[in-house]
């Protein structure tokens, strides 16, 4: 059984790697490289409480969760690549005496909190507060490998340094994440507890040697009774029995298993109290009033899409120009990490809508390139508006031509006009050309801003005013 | 047994799921690039002219055309049309069907034209083109321009306010012009044509050297033949009498700029004439096709200059 | 005085260690102090001319539908491109991909054309890579073009431009005495052959081949707009390329240099290929509708005996009709 498990893991690992770079900047190419994404239930039934809906393949999650009642938490022993790292390096920090790592693998009564975890974001979700990409293990993953692999990104050490401490803390109890922490983990063990059968022990075989704990990798204590919420289905403790006392059964008796989840009543309310108090803070803030919190294109109306991003990282990984950035402050405490353009970085591709088609939850909903750019409707989608700073335009203010804002502009006809006027400059009369913004047209796509040779602060730039995600968001009369 | 094979079955099932996962790549990434294919020609004309727009503007291949004009597409290809642009020019309440045919050469343009022109047809001035109730038509270098009205009566005259936009742009951009000898075929054969005037763009008659013909089936007193005419000089005519003789033609000859010959029982012979290559073929007898060649020869020589 | 020769011997190595760290001190001192704290930068490389010897001043126009068979036909008119291009010469091909667009909206030069080129110049011998450094994401320009696909199917490589491949080099007389370019490209090279497209082009009028080598450029190029036409011209005197493929199979007639509706593009059915660059740009323009006096980059450029404008100085100029 080791072998078998170690060779899933591994593959999966590898396929999360392989799924992860083909999510490149030359398009996915078809590839399903969401689907680690998709398979997480928390993802699935946190944006079916916070959304009322479940995206494209995000189903898959759901089918690992229908199957969970029958063979227990495979998704985190067997699949899960987040949990094969941290079991990774639970091996490399491991103590080499066997009665310490004994000692590691007890039940702790802590293994508790993802619950209570798990109950806090579920319940601010259906309050419309959706932060389980937080804690999703697939989208910290995610998140974390698309900070390494740009090392440009905004906030990417806070995710690289949380990563750092949860591999870390392997080393005071393996996969401490997975016991004690992931509230994916938690859902799949809420639904495993219903399992018919599990691992039991023949107390008359039994000579409570321990060894069955010396490598449990979900700390459920097979040596007295299973927790079947906390089983990682490994069948190690079987295998390491020395008097075979350990062995799997479909249909024991009911006082062979151990359904409990180990959640006192007393944690349960102060969870319920702390958690709504969140989701009251949180949701208090202002959902407008962010001129910095520009989208990406095919982004829903802001409440509903923080009704689904689920601040994975992946549009700021496939995004070919870099302008995809996690939010700080740009989108409110509620929208941290989730994605903004930062026109100074990059700019949003006319001809591209790789976001979109990567988005797994569809807080980006899924368009053709004719659809952004609105070829066939003549509406196209603005993220922004952009804004002459005509202080700062060299014709504007410095008597001198440039035009680049014009020349870049990408939409057809052109967004930028110019307006002709002589003027008299040091004796000489000089034709300048005055650029002007035709708010009908600008998409907001921030090329100009990012080519506007004032280099420090653009005399062009793109504020989120205009956008068209937003219900009667033009801010002109028509 | 049993658990053997779930044994078996889980160390397949990876690779299944790889296979699952890989089978869904593609080359392209509509999210990225459109494929090619679907990348379509440019219009030749703009969106907008005036108070007239283009609605529905489109570009149909020579291989697609007969989903615009189903069963009449075999009539343009054979003058070696291109593709075919169509939209609907809107302005104040007229509304009129373009049918813009693009061709290889101005030749081909010219002649399905000519071939389509109506006896009533009142010509334009100063372009070659035509009006009649409901509809205005433009031959302009590689393109021939087709506007249609809604209803058969519709007076013509916005149509042709536009057609001669539409032919300055067009005309513009090919750059061509029509050869004399091209346009008087018909005019040359004169009672005797006894068929359509015909396009062959290349490979006519089954010779490589023959590009851009135009030609036409002439009833004479020894009997039918084909005359025709294409650019071309001695070296041309010189290469079809090569490739005659290579072909397997008998009693070949070859004498002032003229060669000819018999093959599979019909008689061809071709001269070079007045800057372009001029010749007969299809002639049931050495004596049709001598008699056919003079009488070509002739009313070229004494055809009167067209206006 | 002690008379401990011990102690002498003691106090001799002390001084000697002492004196050490002083010397090695002041040496490391004067070896790296500098009244002068602005680095010193480095010297900007100069680019060869390409030109083959006695190809100057020719100039082949062909009109045809089928722009790959233009550019052959062309070709011929010139002598064909083993005059240009001999067997092993290292060929760096500069189309114009500037922009992520499909090849019909004539932002980018046609894959046919950059095919042929390509093509022609792998069966005269030659390795051959393509390099641009767009305004767009550079793979994006290259793919979305359709130049990637052409380029590689003809046997050619495109070459991504990335920061190690740019240095400083020399440019022109007018604004830009030097400039941060693909210098590395521009060194592999002994050949180098330009494939413009005719575009309108906001502020220079129309961008055609001297235009086109902005795309070897990188640095802030930006501000290049301020004296656009100035610095066009300085660019003709930065690039003496072998040839001149001038792609008018489709012409970009408004909202140029980018384009993005198929109404701003019209057919051109013709291409012109040769070695001057001035003669070729004024023949571009003229497509646009645009008499030479218009555009002041050619004037700049033609008193930098870059070329001529007037076609019938040049020592070979023809038309040639290209219908297969």
């Amino acid at each position: 059984m080791r072998r078998l498990r170690r060779y899933y893991q591994a593959f999966f690992l590898v396929l999360f790697a392989a799924a992860f770079a083909l999510a490149s900047q030359g398009g996915l190419k078809g590839y399903p490289v969401t689907v680690f994404l998709d398979s997480s239930a928390l993802n699935a039934v946190g944006t079916l409480l916070s959304a009322h809906n479940i995206a494209y393949t995000m189903w898959i999650g759901l089918l690992i969760l229908a199957l969970t009642p029958f063979l227990g938490r495979f998704f985190c022993g067997w699949i899960c690549p987040l949990g094969t790292l941290f079991h990774l390096a639970s091996r490399w920090l491991r103590p080499r005496k066997a009665a310490e790592r004994i000692r590691q693998n007890l039940h702790s009564r802590t293994q508790a909190v993802k619950y209570l975890i798990l109950f806090v974001l579920l319940l601010a979700a259906a309050f419309g507060l959706l932060q389980v990409g937080v804690f999703d293990p697939i989208a910290l993953l995610t998140r974390t490998s698309a900070a390494l692999v740009s090392p440009g990104m905004r906030a990417g050490w806070m995710m690289i340094a949380i990563f750092a401490v949860l591999l870390l803390l392997n080393a005071w109890r393996p996969r401490f994440w997975c016991r004690h922490v992931c509230p994916l983990g938690a859902l799949l063990g809420v639904a495993a507890r219903a399992m018919p059968g599990g691992v039991v022990r023949d107390r008359g075989k039994c000579t409570d040697c321990g060894l069955c704990n010396r490598d449990c990798i979900g700390a459920c204590s097979p040596n007295t009774r299973t927790r079947m919420a906390e089983c990682f289905v490994c069948w190690n403790c079987i295998e390491d029995c020395p008097e075979k006392a350990l062995r799997w059964e479909w249909m024991p008796k009911e006082e062979e298993l151990a359904r409990e989840l180990g959640v006192s009543r007393r944690a349960f309310f102060g969870a319920t109290l702390g958690g709504a108090a969140t989701v009251v803070a949180l949701k208090s803030q202002a959902v407008a009033g962010y001129p910095e919190r520009i989208r990406p294109p095919g982004a829903l109306a802001e409440p509903d899409f923080l009704d689904r991003c689920l601040k994975c990282g992946e549009c700021m990984k496939i995004c070919p120009t870099g302008v995809l950035r996690p939010a700080l402050a740009e989108a409110g405490i509620a929208g941290l990490w989730t994605p903004v353009m930062d026109m100074e970085r990059g700019y949003c591709e006319y001809n591209c809508v790789l976001c979109a088609q990567v988005c797994p939850s569809g807080a980006i909903r899924r368009m053709s390139i004719a659809e952004k750019s609105g070829t066939e409707t003549g509406v196209p989608v603005k993220v922004g508006t952009a804004f002459l700073d005509r202080s700062r335009c060299l014709p504007w203010s410095f008597g001198r031509n440039c035009m680049v804002c014009e020349e870049v502009c990408p939409v057809s006809p052109k967004a930028i006009h110019r307006t002709p006027q002589a003027v008299e400059i040091e004796g000489r009369m000089v034709e300048l050309y005055l650029p002007q913004v035709d708010v009908e047209r600008c998409t907001g796509c921030g090329l100009c801003q990012h080519e506007c040779p004032v280099n420090d602060l653009a005399a062009i730039r793109v504020t989120a005013a205009g956008e068209s995600r937003t219900p009667g968001g033009s801010f002109f009369l028509r | 047994m049993l658990r053997r094979s779930l044994l078996a079955a889980g160390w397949l099932l990876p690779p299944v799921l790889a296979l699952l996962f890989a089978l869904k790549g593609r080359h392209y990434d509509e999210g990225f690039y459109l494929p090619p294919a679907a990348a379509a020609s440019a219009l030749p004309v703009p969106g907008a002219l005036g108070a007239w727009t283009l609605e529905g503007g489109d570009v149909l291949p020579a291989d697609r055309m007969f989903e615009k004009i189903d069963g009449k597409a075999d009539y343009y290809l054979q003058y070696g049309a291109v593709e075919l642009c169509s939209g609907e020019w809107v302005a104040d309440g007229q509304r009129w069907d373009m049918y813009l045919y693009r061709f290889k050469e101005a030749q081909g343009a010219r002649g399905a034209y000519n071939g389509e022109r109506p006896a009533d047809g009142k010509p334009l001035e100063g372009i070659e083109g035509y009006a009649v109730p409901g509809q205005a038509a433009v031959s302009a270098g590689c393109f021939y321009l087709q506007l249609n009205a809604q209803t058969a009566e519709a007076d013509p005259a916005p149509a042709v306010e536009l057609a001669r936009t539409l032919a300055s742009l067009l005309g513009g951009v090919a750059g061509d012009e029509v050869p004399d000898a091209a346009v008087d075929l018909a005019v040359l054969a004169g009672d005797a044509a006894a068929g359509t005037e015909e396009y062959l763009p290349e490979n006519a008659f089954g010779f490589s050297v023959f590009a851009g013909v135009r030609s036409i089936r002439v009833r004479l007193g020894p009997g039918e033949a084909v005359w025709f005419t294409c650019p071309g000089d001695a070296a041309t005519v010189a290469a079809y009498a090569e490739e005659l003789a290579a072909f397997g033609g008998e009693e070949c000859f070859d004498e002032d700029g003229m060669a000819g010959g018999a093959m599979f029982g019909s008689w061809s012979l071709a001269g070079v004439m007045e800057g372009a290559v001029w010749g007969v073929q299809e002639a049931a007898t050495r004596d049709a096709l001598s008699a056919h060649w003079s009488a070509l020869r002739e009313r070229l020589e004494t055809r009167e200059e067209s206006p | 005085m002690n008379p401990d020769p011990h102690h002498r011997r003691m106090f001799i190595r002390r001084m000697g260690t002492a004196t050490g760290v002083a010397a090695g001190t002041a040496a490391i001192g004067s070896l790296f102090h500098n009244r002068n704290l602005v680095p010193a930068g480095e010297e900007a490389k100069t680019i060869p001319s390409f030109l083959v010897p006695g190809t100057e001043g020719m100039m082949v126009v062909a009109e045809g539908p089928d722009p790959a068979f233009a550019v052959r036909a062309a070709l011929q008119e010139l002598g064909g491109i083993g005059r240009f291009v001999k067997a092993g010469d290292r060929v760096l091909v500069k189309p114009n991909c500037a922009f992520d667009r499909p090849a019909h909206f004539g932002a980018t030069t046609s894959p046919a054309v950059t095919g042929e080129v390509v093509r022609q110049c792998i069966a005269a011998g030659a390795e051959v890579r393509v390099i641009d450094n767009p305004i767009n994401h550079p793979e994006g320009c290259f793919v979305k073009s359709g130049l990637m696909d052409a380029v590689q199917s003809a046997g050619g490589e495109v070459w991504l431009p990335s920061a190690a491949l740019f240095a400083r080099v020399k440019v022109g007389s007018l604004r830009i005495p030097d400039w941060e370019a693909l210098y590395r490209p521009l060194a592999w090279a002994n050949k180098l052959i330009g494939v413009p497209t005719v575009k309108s082009h906001n502020l220079s009028g129309v961008s055609l081949t001297m235009k086109n080598w902005y795309g070897l450029l990188g640095g802030p190029r930006n501000r290049l707009h301020q004296a656009l036409h100035e610095v066009v011209a300085d660019l003709g005197q930065f690039i003496r390329p072998t040839l001149v493929v001038l792609d008018g199979s489709r012409l970009l007639v408004a909202n140029g240099p980018t384009g993005g509706s198929p109404s701003d593009v019209r057919p051109g059915d013709v291409v012109a290929v040769g070695t001057d660059q001035v003669a070729i740009d004024t023949f571009g323009a003229r497509l646009l509708g645009h008499a030479p006096d218009e555009i002041a980059f050619l004037d700049l450029a033609a008193k930098l005996g870059l070329g001529v404008v007037d076609e019938a100085q040049l020592k070979l100029f023809r038309k040639v009709r290209a219908v297969s």
